[in-house]
């Protein structure tokens, strides 16, 4: 291999191309848009968790009204 | 300063910012975002989703700052970024049409055609513009490893792994994309100094 063909094409490595003005608009745009995903996926695996701890919470608190009541009866 | 340590400032930045706060991180992408469109248009050849593929890039590394461990430079972790996105894009189209990385006989007949006829009526074409079209001219096989190696300055070891071909595969396919880099280079600059002094 001559030293001419190992050399690396000058140029190449800072080749540049035209982009676009609205390149970072869009750009911002994804990343509100992912953002707000993983927010809605994160609230509609934790709003039902919550919402399943409360109603326990509410029986368990229910239990014990009722167990209290029986025993000032008795 | 240097611009990887201006990159490395930014990128600390980016990484402490609050979250939403991008002004950090839209500095580095405004720094590179040139270079990475051209990488991704030579590496798909096709200038409609290169901007798409680009975004998805930094999308990719803004995501990832908090998991980049700094044994590199932020500019050749963003490479190795756009590497991986790039090819499993080409695999994916590989399906759907033909472009092939594999070893094929050089395609010069129509694509060498169709860049000789490029765009004649422009008077005056920077260096840069010469340098697009010869890579929009060059045959899938050699342009890969040939931008893998001299855009994104992966070494040898690097281009052969993306590509799963040999080392000395790799390297007698960068040497062919060079040569004929080089030729089509000079024929395209005389053929311009000619209409030039026409």
């Amino acid at each position: 291999m001559s030293e001419e063909e190992d050399r690396p094409i000058p140029g190449l490595a800072d080749l540049e191309s035209p982009v676009s003005e609205t390149f970072l608009q869009y750009f911002r745009r994804r990343v509100y848009r992912r953002t707000a995903t993983v927010q809605l996926a994160h609230f509609s695996y934790s709003m039902p968790v919550a919402i399943f701890v409360e109603l326990i919470s509410i029986i368990v608190h229910l239990f014990a009204v009722v167990d209290g009541r029986k025993g000032k009866s008795q | 300063m240097p611009a990887n340590e201006q990159d490395d400032e930014l990128f600390q930045a980016a990484r402490s910012a609050p979250p939403g706060d991008m002004r950090a991180f839209e500095k580095l992408l405004e720094q590179h975002q040139r270079r990475i469109v051209a990488d991704c248009r030579h590496m798909t050849r096709d200038p409609g989703v290169a901007e798409d593929l680009a975004q998805e890039v930094f999308l990719k590394a803004y995501f990832g700052m908090k998991n980049f461990e700094g044994r590199s430079s932020f500019r050749h972790w963003l490479q190795v970024i756009k590497v991986h996105h790039c090819l499993n894009h080409l695999k994916k189209q590989r399906g759907k049409t033909v472009v092939s990385i594999d070893d094929e006989g050089p395609q010069t007949s129509e694509e060498t055609k169709a860049f000789s006829s490029h765009d004649r009526s422009e008077d005056r074409i920077g260096e840069q513009q010469i340098i697009h079209r010869v890579l929009d001219a060059m045959p899938d096989n050699l342009r890969i490893p040939l931008v893998l190696r001299d855009m994104d300055e992966l070494s040898y070891e690097e281009v052969a792994s993306n590509l799963n071909i040999s080392l000395p595969a790799t390297k007698m396919r960068i040497k062919r994309a060079r040569e004929w880099f080089r030729d089509q280079y000079e024929a395209q600059s005389a053929r311009l100094g000619r209409e030039a002094s026409a």
